[in-house]
């Protein structure tokens, strides 16, 4: 299975895990993932005001570029993915932008060009089975909250990517690696995004919602794959422990750390060390990982 | 029943059809009415009784339409009688055998809060006072055991036996009174899907008030039985909701979900209701009284705002609303909440209306002749429309419109016996 990549701003830098552990599971699973050339930023927003073209030039570049290069598209982040797919919606339906737009940039369009989310091909071209096939390591169940925050799923008509208000396919996929989904509330909740820039306490109080929610619920870890969700969830937890000096805290990874270490990749492409929260505890403790020699 | 009456005592002959087993359709699974609070069943049952007794009424309940043919004044009807299982000339209505079966199962009639056996009436009070048994739940219609109805039954009025059948009647009119259905919670999501035991819809809640009702009239949690403190009332549930929902106001919800509120505060003495709405819609004789009212006496709490969600947590409801009239978001830990759902027509009408060659809209509701002057007529003559099957409406409007449904087959039939008695004299 072929497919283009697009990596995006982060997953180069602050969210190397994330990129790493993917690439690396997408081999052993069959998904061959060759990097778009030239890619640029992919703007990181939709645009709010319909007539904001010039919003949509980065994203719809990056399509044509696509659409040249080849027939698919996968990415990572859920911002990409979220600022990809409603692009690539309104290309598919509007006519009369899509016209201007590609016009500008002097590209062309093709009919048909599929951009899926990692996740989405997992379930729907490779199979949660496959996946399954390939676990190594045995997460001793670990209790799993999925994070899917919003941007994977909303707005509903644009992103089709699973139930907008009972998502199952990370629970899906948590399961074929052989933790234990853990259902919670806050599941599709907003992890306070750029608010975390704009109105820092804001999204300290999102990220705090939503981890003791899932603690509550019997978590252990928390999975996202959005670079945001996990700045948010993740880095700002040294925040929540300030204002709430009773959090306890909680691991939270990307999906494809987990991935990774239940295919049993070596150490250093799993990256946890960019973790801000340790996970190496947790694991050690529930058996996951051999403290000692396990490396 | 309105105009089953009214044109029997003009002197027609009638014949009315329902497919349920018994008459009275919605009214029967009301506790209350607005805006006097009267018993939903003392209203009615007088109605009931003078339909099932009127000499010019025939009763085909159990039946559904198979077959439309010929046109204004002799429509050929055929109906099929569904099998029952019990024979209803030999049948006493002494409802041993309701008593006995042993197997429950989720009844229809109390939407989701309570179980029915097998082998039932709608209610004690029923028209007529026989009962079926329901093919997919009978063990011995599935599975060969148990036969304890046939056992106890003084007439010996089982008949495992029965079949479908069919019968013609030839009428000069129609009217159509299918009334109406609501809005599935399972499609509703953000409100839990119909996945959360303690959130139910206004129906259901009503079968939770009544005397006759699965929990005897007292109002109690589904999930653990217990008598919840805190109710959240959703008006305009899947109603004047355009982008995903049903775009029309279903006008009734503004006046149950206040009697409700009401009629839980009579109940529950300490407990606090809280109504999420947008508008209040009370446009009926003494219904802006019976919603002050419900605020000054009876406290019940109106927070105009809409509910983004609600979640189970623990073993309360979280609601996440607004107030907007103070501009702040609202959380509720709620013991219970009550949607009020949009009505939509009832199931099987659109396959009705093209074997009568009607119209229905995008909604499937029967489409009138004219929005204004020609309220009940369907556009084909000689077939008339009556109730909330041309949309929705409450049992005063619909009674009026029942009313007026009669009337336009007696000026019909009226017409058509003047021109044969004067042609006849010339």
């Amino acid at each position: 299975m072929d497919y283009l990549y697009f990596p995006g701003c982060t997953l180069y830098t602050k969210a190397k895990n994330l990129d790493t552990a993917a690439r690396e599971c997408a081999k052993l699973v069959g998904l061959e993932l060759r990097e778009l050339p030239n890619w640029t930023c992919c703007g990181a927003t939709f645009p709010l005001a319909t007539d904001n073209l010039m919003a949509l030039l980065p994203p719809s570049r990056i399509l044509a570029n696509a659409m040249k290069e080849g027939e698919n598209l996968t990415t990572l982040c859920s911002v990409c993915f979220n600022v990809l797919r409603r692009t690539l919606h309104l290309l598919e339906t509007d006519a009369e932008k899509r016209e201007k737009i590609f016009d500008f940039i002097e590209m062309e369009y093709s009919d048909g060009f599929h951009l899926r989310h990692y996740l989405e091909i997992l379930r729907d071209e490779i199979g949660f089975d496959t996946v399954g096939e390939h676990v190594k390591r045995d997460l001793k169940g670990l209790k799993v909250a999925p994070f899917y925050g919003c941007m994977l799923l909303r707005p509903f008509e644009e992103m089709r990517f699973d139930d907008k208000e009972n998502p199952r396919i990370f629970e899906d996929f948590l399961r074929s690696i052989g933790s234990e989904p853990v259902d919670f509330p806050y599941k599709i909740e907003c992890c306070g995004s750029f608010q975390s820039v704009g109105a820092p306490d804001v999204a300290t109080e999102c990220g705090y919602s939503i981890l003791t929610s899932a603690m509550r619920n019997g978590a252990e870890a928390v999975v996202t794959t959005c670079p945001l969700c996990q700045f948010n969830l993740d880095t700002k937890q040294k925040e929540m422990k300030e204002k709430y000096l009773d959090f306890s805290g909680i691991p939270v990874l990307y999906f494809s750390q987990l991935m990774g270490l239940s295919f049993d990749l070596p150490r250093e492409t799993l990256d946890f060390a960019r973790n801000d929260v340790d996970p190496l505890p947790l694991l050690e403790k529930k058996g996951v990982i051999d403290g000692g020699t396990d490396r | 029943m309105t105009a089953a009456i009214d044109l029997g005592n003009a002197g027609y002959e009638t014949v009315l059809v329902d497919r349920l087993p018994s008459i009275g359709g919605r009214m029967l699974q009301l506790s209350e009415t607005f805006p006097t609070l009267d018993c939903a069943q003392c209203t009615l049952t007088p109605k009931t009784v003078e339909t099932g007794q009127h000499p010019n009424v025939r009763l085909r309940t159990y039946c559904e339409v198979d077959k439309v043919e010929g046109a204004v004044g002799h429509f050929k009807v055929t109906l099929r009688q569904k099998a029952a299982y019990v024979d209803w000339d030999k049948c006493t209505g002494c409802g041993l055998c309701q008593e006995k079966c042993p197997k429950k199962i989720p009844s229809e009639f109390e939407r989701g809060v309570g179980l029915g056996k097998a082998i039932y009436t709608l209610s004690p009070q029923a028209v007529p006072n026989k009962p079926v048994i329901d093919p997919d739940a009978c063990r011995y219609l599935t599975e060969g055991k148990c036969r304890v109805c046939e056992k106890v039954c003084p007439a010996e009025a089982i008949d495992y036996e029965q079949k479908d059948s069919f019968l013609v009647e030839d009428v000069g009119a129609i009217i159509v009174a299918t009334g109406f259905d609501l809005f599935p919670l399972s499609e509703i999501g953000e409100y839990g899907g119909g996945r959360i035991p303690d959130v139910i819809e206004g129906l259901a809640f009503e079968r939770l008030l009544s005397a006759s009702g699965p929990t005897g009239g007292e109002v109690r949690r589904p999930s653990d039985g217990q008598i919840p403190k805190d109710i959240v009332f959703i008006q305009c549930t899947a109603s004047r909701d355009p982008d995903r929902y049903m775009p029309y106001c279903s006008r009734v919800c503004c006046m149950y979900t206040a009697k409700h509120a009401r009629l839980y505060k009579h109940k529950v003495h300490d407990g606090r209701s809280y109504i999420f709405y947008m508008d209040i819609r009370s446009m009926g004789k003494g219904y802006e009284e019976f919603v002050q009212q419900g605020m000054e006496e009876d406290g019940i709490c109106y927070l105009r705002g809409r509910v983004s969600r609600l979640f189970q947590d623990g073993d309360k409801i979280r609601v996440w609303g607004v107030d907007t009239l103070t501009g702040r978001k609202i959380e509720i830990a709620a013991d219970m909440v009550v949607l009020a759902t949009a009505i939509t027509p009832s199931k099987g009408v659109k396959a009705l209306a093209e074997k009568l060659h009607v119209v229905t809209d995008e909604h499937g509701f029967l489409t009138e002749a004219h929005w204004k002057t020609h309220p009940v007529e369907s556009g084909t003559e000689g077939i008339y429309f009556a109730g909330c099957s041309q949309g929705p409406k409450d049992i005063a409007d619909t009674v009026a419109h029942g009313s007026a449904a009669a009337s336009k087959v007696q000026a019909l039939f009226a017409n058509y016996r003047n021109r044969a008695s004067l042609s006849s004299e010339g």
